[in-house]
């Protein structure tokens, strides 16, 4: 079965001056439907890079991006905007750059292609319900609390149901519960709808809810060890078995 | 997307930026209004005669005019109703008259009709005939006066009325009103109806009319035109249309002026608009990144923009027609009234389709231009996600270089090619949008130089907000706003400052020639064009008054040459000045004076000329009731008559026009005398019942200087109209501008400003925005000055003294500079006291 | 495991409901699996706090097939050990020390080890996201649910631990794996730019 999404050997610089920072580093990695994959690395690891690469908004500099078997440089903008309104579902927290929209309409922005204002509205108003983000239907932006950012980003990204969730730090400044109870949609996003999901947070318990982790540490993205090779690693003090 | 859809995202957006959009609406009103304004003002001259020719004369097919004041013996009328193809005849009898009532007195045509063949008349007679036949003043002694007037003048039916036409002075009761229920538009038109004996009586014209009106079989045009021509030489046989023909001739050089000074206030109109819309710009760029992120295509996104500058457009433009409307109706006044001198024509505002439509489509362009063109980089990147860049006016010394290039180009234009005022124009213009980003930089770079030692933040904090990329599409709006706006009003106001100078310096010349004038009354009559007997012995009898030195006989009227209604000057050969120096344009302006004297010369204004076609030292025969030989002496400007202007010895003048009433006494004083005290003593002498105008020079002059200022009131009009305009504009942008800046002003607060140093910092900003963009202004208007007066005197054959408007460049910049800081202060002052607030976008 | 009382621990169990060794020893097995306890430790442990008269037995029984077939000597917490565990659930907790091989090999390795040193730090994070995979998907949220036992809650906030130990763990390799190699390229070079 080909992979929803394919990474394959990414790389990417950026220049500061005369200073090339190496960002991403022969990355490659699959994701399936109905798999969620955690990513996990400190800020400033290069996680939104690598999601905006797999997205489409940034080219790589080298190696390549498939999504559903088709490599994203050949796609025209024509089709890749396509994509990121009916198949990419991408979750940021950065909200909509109009401060003053209400959220219904935000969600429904990807809408408004197929749907007159009515359906688009009701849609979304819909979306944010499954979330439990309905109360933020009304609302601007600025007005709401970081738990409902993060629900609104999601309830964004899911309304056009997509069939690849690209989801960047979505737990910053939430507390535990609101972690789990994002972290948790997104769970059952992949495994209740069968989404593929790719879910890049600098916050390991996070992780636990993903079906595979990876880690990104300098540009390199890591992936467990061999369950073979674990005696070469000294255990958490004390312990001398699994659980 | 659907069109809803488009619809619903708009109105949502609406809702919290209304203040933005609101003040986008009105910029774009302001420049709409202000181009429907001049486009109307243009075609309501036209339209206003169209409509009397049809009201007085129906559907008649040829006309056959008097040559001058005099008329045409009613005993042809007879000989013409018996040509082959002739279906009906009518007479006219048409002359200047006032009529005075309770509160005042107008200048006013009186007209008559020949009431037996009322069936050819146009509405006007054939209403009047019926009402007038129909009441208690049956045939009689009554006269008809338009609703309006007779309101202006407090009269009611039955009232009396004094009418005074050449040479005679009634009182007569007012037998109709003419209401606009019935009469249409044609009551705006000063005239008062009166039946023909009476009408002939009261001008001296007893057995004779103005016009006679006939109507022509088909097919048999050319034939009764000739037979019309061989009973009547001393006349013009003319289509039904010629006077609207004439009006449109002389309207020429005003509806010219007029038109220049319409397309640059319409022009200016357009920039205001798209600069107000340029203000928008952020926001509507923060929206595109949204749609890109939810995967909508570029095109998507311009459908989307479209739709935005149609609404702004289509709402603008409505406002924009509503206030130009109302510009017209309350600022703008239609018909100068120095064309009502030679043209029974009133105020009237006709709007035609083509006006609505240009003026829409140009609100609609602005607001696409403007919405559209700052966008084109955020609508062409493929990267949806980077945001915050800014493609708008970029630095990049290209730019610069192209507004050198193009203003050298303009330069050489205006230096080398006077005639191509558009071209040049367009060019000058565009330099100064493209200069005004590098000038920006500039002025910001030497105001820092200048503040660097200074130990406050206030000037920083100035600079740190103008070098922001952040803010340049905004600060660039704000300061075209401002440079158009002073370059506008500097430019129109320099060039119409020159064409007063140059109008009251050929009026004055004229004038010089008598202490004391006497002529017809009424405010039509300031040219001196209305013949009035003066009784026998009169003359001697001023002669023998004391103090007075010499009296002599004035004579003018007005000609029809060609398509053009000349104005006739005609000073006796002893007067001091036969033609101003300065508006002789070819051949020798001491010589022709001296052959103007002599007589058998004649100086004629280049329009006439150009349509005699005749060049200085050729012989000419004037179309006059008598035509003469003369010879062409030299060639002036119109000397302030638009249709053009013929000077004569007044003795050729009493031979060319069979009866030669004067038009005017000159009476010159004896040295040491008052002028006052002798001209008290000349309306003393003449006979009581005599209506005759008695003024010294100085009055005249003054009057002169009047009708001078109204000649151009439409100018001044338009040119108000800019200033009003740009200060409107101004204010909003500044409004909308500062309101945007609440954010940024209190993440300044986070890090401790107080506010009195922000507001000030404020106030340098725009004050150093705003001047250097009014400074721009300024000078391009100074050359744009050279360019309007250039140009008008090209079109025009106005006469026009070319003086730097340095200090009216100095006086609008300030005020402009001044209104906008004051402006500013309030706003500004409500905006530094916003809540500290880090980061966030608000 | 100094600071770690077992002795507590098995009188907690004990508190909890009475129990035998090896019912003990499984017990302890299942929730504090890394204390890796034998059931020998435990028999030890009882004997001692019976001494102290923290516990008491309360008779054989005999469950099953047991091995041997012995009965099991049943223990139940006194009033005083009750008392006594109290005081210990109350005082403050002994902080543990993270311990790694690597630390040591760090402490003892020569700048020419670093190659290998790095590759070992990476190997050692890929392995903490191994050991990531083996713990089970927490609900930590129905920790503060009151109709999840506490058991299990309990279990649920210790992982959380150890997760969170992983963490650390991972930004700490990923850290000094990052001035490593900071300090190999800059040894590579002859003149170094400072940027500071």
């Amino acid at each position: 079965m080909t992979p929803l999404l394919e990474l394959r050997a990414v790389s990417r610089s950026y220049w500061r001056g005369l200073h090339e920072m190496r960002v991403l580093d022969d990355v490659s990695l699959e994701v399936h439907a109905g798999e969620m994959v955690g990513v996990y690395g400190q800020r400033g690891a290069g996680k939104t890079t690598l999601l905006r690469i797999a997205a489409g908004f940034e080219s790589p500099d080298g190696g390549t991006v498939s999504y559903a078997g088709t490599d994203l440089a050949r796609c025209s903008r024509r089709q890749l905007a396509r994509l990121h309104r009916e198949q990419i579902g991408w979750v940021e927290r950065d909200g909509p750059q109009s401060g003053d929209l209400p959220m219904r309409t935000y969600v429904a922005l990807p809408l408004y292609r197929h749907h007159g204002p009515v359906e688009a509205q009701r849609r979304a108003v819909a979306a944010l319900a499954r979330v439990g983000a309905g109360e933020a239907a009304e609302l601007p932006w600025a007005s709401l609390s970081d738990t409902a950012r993060a629900l609104v980003a999601i309830a964004h990204a899911l309304v056009r149901e997509p069939r690849l969730l690209l989801v960047d730090d979505p737990t910053a400044g939430l507390g535990i519960l609101d972690r789990e109870r994002v972290v948790g949609l997104l769970r059952s996003a992949a495994q209740d709808a069968g989404l593929a999901v790719v879910m890049a947070v600098p916050d390991m318990p996070a992780m636990l809810q993903a079906h595979e982790v990876r880690a990104l540490s300098r540009g390199r993205l890591l992936a467990p060890a061999d369950r073979d090779a674990r005696g070469a690693v000294i255990p958490f003090p004390g312990s001398q078995r699994s659980a | 997307m659907r069109l809803s859809s488009l619809l619903h995202l708009y109105r949502v957006r609406l809702r919290a930026r209304a203040m933005q959009e609101l003040l986008a609406v009105a910029g774009i009103a302001v420049g709409v209004g202000l181009m429907f304004a001049a486009l109307v003002a243009n075609t309501s001259l036209l339209g206003a005669q169209r409509e009397l020719d049809v009201g007085t004369q129906g559907k008649a097919r040829l006309l056959v005019v008097a040559r001058g004041p005099e008329g045409l013996d009613e005993r042809l009328v007879p000989a013409v109703r018996r040509i082959d193809g002739v279906a009906a005849v009518s007479t006219m009898l048409i002359v200047p008259a006032t009529v005075a009532g309770p509160t005042g007195e107008r200048s006013v045509f009186l007209v008559s009709g020949d009431m037996r063949l009322a069936r050819n008349a146009g509405v006007m007679v054939r209403r009047f005939t019926r009402q007038v036949g129909g009441t208690r003043v049956v045939g009689a002694h009554a006269l008809a006066m338009t609703a309006p007037l007779a309101d202006a003048l407090h009269l009611d039916l039955g009232s009396v009325v004094r009418l005074q036409a050449a040479g005679h002075s009634v009182d007569i009761p007012l037998g109709a009103e003419l209401r606009r229920s019935d009469y249409g538009k044609l009551v705006d038109s000063p005239f008062v109806l009166a039946p023909p004996p009476l009408a002939q009586r009261v001008s001296d014209m007893r057995g004779r009319m103005s016009r006679i009106v006939v109507s022509v079989r088909p097919g048999r045009e050319t034939a009764v035109r000739r037979a019309l021509r061989a009973l009547a030489p001393d006349a013009n046989v003319e289509r039904a249309d010629s006077d609207a023909a004439a009006f449109e001739r002389a309207a020429v050089p005003i509806t010219r002026t007029t038109a220049v000074f319409s397309v640059f206030a319409a022009f200016v109109g357009f920039l205001f608009a798209f600069t107000a819309v340029l203000l928008t710009v952020p926001q509507r760029r923060r929206f595109i990144a949204d749609l890109r992120m939810a995967g909508h295509e570029p095109w998507v996104t311009l459908q989307l923009l479209l739709f935005d500058a149609l609404v702004l457009g289509v709402a603008g433009s409505l406002l924009g027609l509503l206030s130009g409307y109302l510009a017209i109706r309350h600022l703008i006044e239609i018909v100068p009234s120095i064309l009502t001198y030679a043209f029974p024509i009133g105020e009237r505002v006709s709007v035609r389709w083509q006006s609505v439509v240009t003026a829409v489509a140009a609100g609609l362009l602005a607001a696409c231009c403007a919405v559209l063109l700052p966008l084109r980089g955020a609508l062409a990147r493929g990267d949806a996600t980077a945001h915050g860049r800014h493609s708008g006016f970029g630095p990049g010394g290209g730019m610069a270089a192209l507004a050198c290039a193009t203003l050298a180009i303009a330069a050489w234009l205006i230096a080398r090619a006077p005639q191509a005022t558009t071209l040049s124009f367009s060019l000058l213009t565009a330099s100064l949008l493209l200069l005004l980003p590098a000038s920006l930089r500039v002025a910001t770079g030497v105001f820092e130089a200048l503040t660097r030692t200074l130990r406050t933040p206030v000037p920083t904090l100035a600079s740190l907000e103008l070098r922001s990329r952040a803010t340049r599409t905004r600060a660039v709006a704000l300061a075209s706003t401002a440079a158009i706006a002073v370059y506008a009003t500097v430019g129109l106001e320099g060039a119409h400052a020159d064409l007063r100078r140059g109008l009251l310096a050929a009026a004055t010349a004229t004038d010089a020639n008598g202490d004391v004038w006497v002529t017809f009354p009424g405010a039509t009559n300031a040219l001196a064009t209305v013949p009035f007997p003066v009784p026998a012995g009169t003359l001697a009898k001023l002669r023998g008054l004391p103090d007075v030195s010499h009296v002599s006989v004035y004579r003018g009227s007005f000609l029809e040459v060609g398509i053009y209604r000349a104005w006739v000057q005609a000073p006796p050969g002893s007067a001091r000045t036969m033609v101003a120096a300065s508006q002789i344009l070819h051949g020798d302006a001491a010589m022709a004076a001296r052959r103007l004297r002599e007589g058998g010369w004649v100086v004629l204004s280049t329009a006439i000329a150009d349509t005699l076609r005749v060049r200085v030292g050729d012989p000419v025969t004037l179309p006059t009731p008598v035509p003469q030989r003369l010879r062409v002496a030299a060639v002036s400007t119109n000397l302030d008559w638009p249709a053009g202007a013929i000077v004569l010895n007044a003795r050729d003048y009493a031979r060319a026009w069979s009866r030669p009433a004067p038009s005017a006494l000159l009476i010159e004083v004896a040295q040491g005398a008052s002028p006052a005290g002798v001209a008290a003593a000349v309306r003393r002498a003449l006979p009581p019942r005599m209506p005759a105008l008695v003024e010294t020079r100085a009055e005249r002059i003054a009057r002169h200087v009047a009708v001078a200022r109204d000649a151009l009131a439409r100018i001044d009009q338009v040119s108000a109209l800019v200033l009003i305009a740009a200060l409107a504009a101004i204010v909003g942008a500044i409004g909308g501008v500062i309101w945007q800046r609440r954010p940024a002003i209190a993440r300044l607060k986070v890090h401790g400003y107080p506010e009195h140093e922000l507001w000030r910092a404020l106030l340098l900003e725009n004050a150093l925005l705003l001047g250097t963009g009014c400074g721009v202004g300024a000078a391009f208007g100074l050359l744009g000055q050279i360019l309007f007066t250039r140009g008008m005197q090209t079109l025009t054959d106005l006469p026009e003294v070319y003086v730097p408007a340095g200090v009216t460049a100095a006086g609008i910049l300030l005020l402009m500079t001044g209104v906008a800081v004051a402006m500013i202060a309030l706003p500004g002052w409500l905006a530094v006291r916003v809540r500290p607030a880090p980061g966030g976008a608000g | 495991m100094s600071g770690l009382s077992t002795r507590h621990v098995v009188l907690g169990l004990l508190v909890e409901r009475p129990g035998y060794g090896y019912d003990l020893q499984q017990r302890i097995d299942a929730r504090l699996g890394f204390l890796g306890l034998a059931e020998s430790a435990v028999y030890k442990i009882l004997e001692r706090l019976e001494a102290e008269g923290w516990i008491e037995e309360t008779g054989t029984r005999r469950i099953g097939a047991t091995r041997r077939g012995a009965p099991r000597v049943m223990y139940r917490a006194t009033p005083l050990g009750r008392e006594r565990f109290r005081a210990w659930i109350a005082a403050p907790c002994e902080r543990a020390v993270l311990r790694d091989e690597l630390q040591a090999k760090l402490n003892v390795a020569e700048p020419d080890d670093l190659p290998e040193l790095l590759a070992g730090a990476e190997a050692q994070a890929r392995a903490c996201l191994a050991e990531l995979a083996t713990l089970s998907r927490p609900a930590l949220a129905s920790v503060a649910e009151p109709e999840v036992p506490w058991r299990d809650a309990a279990t649920m906030m210790v992982d959380d631990f150890r997760v969170r130990s992983l963490q650390t763990l991972v930004d700490w390799l990923d850290a000094i794996c990052e001035l490593m190699e900071e300090r190999i390229r800059r040894a590579s070079r002859p003149a170094p730019p400072v940027p500071r």
